[in-house]
């Protein structure tokens, strides 16, 4: 098991497939290198007895009439050059051999190779040289030379090198192995760090190592993403702990409501306010529950998989058609400027958006203001879908905007008790997560004293998908 | 009514039979999922109320079985999730009408009345007092004046005459008139109620409506 996992460690990785790479290119090359060393040799020798050849050739030219010359001139080459067995023979027009030398292999051919370049033949390499000769014909020249000595010089060559290659074979795993420990070591400190690391503990990171390579880039990118999840988890936490504040606080009302009631003898109008009272606390802790349960459904993205599409500008009348009587006992003017948006998504979710959005513009707007709803493609992107809510109401400061979307905030107007304006503070971040969900972006623009703007992009359904929803 | 409560729930399911009993159905109430289907199965119910978490067979295995079986008893689910896919699984599955648990239980009387109510037509004329509200040709009139109602104004009376006597809550005017509930502060409907109340006052009936706190409203005496 233990072994397994030394196998598969990247060290071994490593240093494995480097070193196989190593001794396959230095085997590779030394093996061209003899080859390329014999080749060069062989050639070597041609030109030598290619030369040898000449010169006999001039020899039978200048000593034509006295064969004995010529003989004595090619066993005196002969002699000379015993050590590579070298031997000469000369062949006449007619194919005749004239002379030949006691050194000559006795199954060499007795006549014209017919070839002109240097040939292999046994353990001999043989060149032809050809007589342009005015008299009883050309003569043919053949020179031979054994090329043993060559072959020996590279066998020799071939241990040598044999024995460097076997030197890499053993050092270049064992270095290999020894620097991919060093190259890996930072990594093994990660991982020793990154085991310690506990959720309980989100404060802890990983140490750099300040070399800037890439595992200190990836402690960064790790670092970061602690950071992010630290971030998440605190915000977790105290939404956990607000909503069990928003929760405690209609349960003890109820609690302390049902308990002074029950502490003595009443009249059955007495309980029946009392019971009509809790009622009314449940209903309201219902909807605390169902926003609760709303964000955390759309916190976990569980829309993406929805395939459904929705006509925004449809929902956006219906929206208006369910404010248009608040809007009118508040005297506010409430107008509307729809042109057909389909988007990806679902009605269920869509709706309590702009339902939510319209109210708070209504809420937030006096007598004589006006509130005014856009849907229709945004300008800027063609494949966006653009939902505006102006209104000329009451504004929001500088210092409420960026928390406008934390879980359970409510400005100071929301959280005055004064019944019109109050909330459950959670109306805004359940829209933002909603379209978010959706693919889509929330901004919103206020100045205090002269209204807000809110913008929602979402992005359009594809043509295709609208078509054969439409067909269904 | 003849209902059958599949609930494993005790404290719910006791406010089940409880209040289906006072409204006068005929309760049959089992704990878990093989007793609710065998019952289902064995008798002949004009409605049942299925919990989805049951335990021994969960709600949609039961009902699954029960529309396998071909028996179309209309069939009411309750869950305590809620989710847009687990509604649609639901209705998909042969499920007539989905609550939510932490529901309102008139909601609940209303949406079984109109699961068993589905195949037969309502009828045309409802009268409550000397209101009578015509839905051959959409008019309200008390006796022989004819009350000048706006579309969501007639639609809230229609809701309240079909359910006389009873509570209908904000959420069921909101889904009746507006396709959605609306969970927030600002109360949409009062508004119209408060102009409804305006207008019979006009024709001599500023009592018909009633707010019921903490549930909603209903027409005549509670």
């Amino acid at each position: 098991m233990q072994f397994e996992s030394w196998f598969r460690s990247l060290r071994f990785r490593l240093s494995f497939w480097t070193s196989l790479v190593l001794i396959t290119l230095v085997g590779a090359t030394l093996l061209g290198l003899r080859a390329g060393m014999q080749l060069a040799l062989e050639h070597e020798l041609d030109l030598l007895i290619l030369e040898d050849a000449r010169e006999i050739a001039m020899y039978v030219e200048n000593f034509r009439n006295t064969p004995d010359a010529i003989n004595e001139e090619l066993r005196r080459k002969s002699l000379s050059h015993e050590e590579r067995n070298w031997f000469g023979q000369i062949v006449g027009s007619k194919g005749e051999v004239l002379f030949r030398t006691p050194s000559t292999p006795e199954n060499f051919p007795p006549k014209s190779l017919g070839k002109k370049g240097p040939i292999s033949f046994e353990r001999f390499r043989v060149v032809e040289f050809s007589t342009e000769t005015i008299g009883p014909g050309t003569v043919r020249i053949l020179v031979g030379s054994s090329v043993d000595f060559i072959n020996e010089d590279i066998s020799l060559l071939g241990d040598m090198m044999l024995v460097a290659w076997l030197a890499i074979v053993i050092v270049a795993p064992l270095t290999g192995y020894w620097l991919a420990g060093r190259a890996t070591r930072p990594l093994r400190q990660i991982l020793i760090s990154a085991d310690k690391l506990q959720p309980r503990r989100m404060s802890e990171r990983l140490p750099l190592s300040g070399a800037g390579d890439e595992l200190d880039r990836l402690c960064i990118v790790i670092n970061n993403m602690l950071d992010r999840l630290a971030n998440y988890l605190d915000r977790q936490r105290t939404f956990l702990a607000n909503a069990a504040h928003e929760l405690r606080s209609p349960l003890a009302a109820m609690r302390a409501g049902v308990e002074v009631t029950l502490e003595r003898d009443r009249s059955a109008t007495e309980y029946r306010g009392i019971l009509e009272e809790t009622a009314e606390q449940c209903s309201n802790l219902t909807t605390l529950v169902n926003q609760l349960l709303l964000l955390a459904e759309t916190d976990a993205r569980h829309l993406q998989a929805s395939s459904t599409t929705v006509r925004l500008d449809v929902l956006a009348q219906k929206t208006i058609s369910m404010f248009q009587g608040v809007a009118e006992q508040c005297q506010i003017d409430l107008t509307t400027d729809l042109q057909p948006v389909t988007i990806c998504g679902h009605t269920h979710h869509i709706r309590p958006v702009l339902n939510n959005l319209v109210d708070n513009a209504l809420k937030y707007s006096n007598p004589g203001d006006s509130v005014h709803l856009y849907v229709g493609i945004e300008q800027n992107d063609p494949s966006m879908g653009l939902l505006a809510i102006s209104d000329t109401g009451t504004g929001i400061s500088a210092e409420d905007l960026p928390k406008l979307f934390d879980r359970f905030y409510r400005t100071d107007q929301a959280r005055a008790k004064d019944g019109r304006r109050n909330g459950t503070g959670l109306g805004l971040p359940i829209a933002q997560s909603i379209i978010e969900a959706h693919g889509g972006t929330i901004q919103v623009d206020s100045s205090l004293g002269k209204g807000t703007r809110i913008e929602v992009r979402l992005p359009l359904a594809p043509q295709v998908i609208a078509g054969i929803n439409k067909g269904e | 009514m003849k209902l059958l409560v599949i609930e494993d729930n005790p404290a719910t399911g006791k406010h089940l039979d409880t209040g289906l009993t006072e409204a006068g159905h005929e309760i049959t109430w089992t704990r878990d999922g093989k007793n609710g289907l065998d019952q289902a199965l064995s008798r002949q119910y004009d409605a049942i109320v299925l919990d989805l978490m049951l335990p021994e067979l969960s709600g949609m295995e039961v009902l699954k079985e029960i529309r396998k079986r071909g028996h179309r008893t209309p069939v009411l689910l309750l869950t305590a999730l809620g989710t847009v896919e687990e509604r649609v699984a639901g209705l998909q599955a042969g499920a007539d009408d989905y609550m939510v648990k932490n529901f309102a239980f008139p909601e609940l009387l209303a949406r079984l009345e109109t699961i068993t109510r589905r195949a037969s037509t309502p009828s045309l004329v409802n009268e409550v007092g000397s209101i009578k509200l015509d839905l051959s040709n959409r008019r309200i009139t008390c006796g022989l004046t004819e009350l000048q109602l706006t579309p969501t104004e007639f639609s809230i009376m229609e809701l309240l005459m079909r359910q006389k006597g009873q509570v209908v809550t904000r959420k069921m005017l909101c889904e009746h008139l507006w396709d959605a509930d609306w969970e927030g502060t600002t109360n949409v409907i009062e508004v119209h109620i408060n102009r409804l109340r305006t207008k019979l006052e006009k024709v001599g009936e500023p009592q018909l409506i009633q707010t019921v706190r903490g549930r909603g409203y209903t027409l005549g005496a509670v």
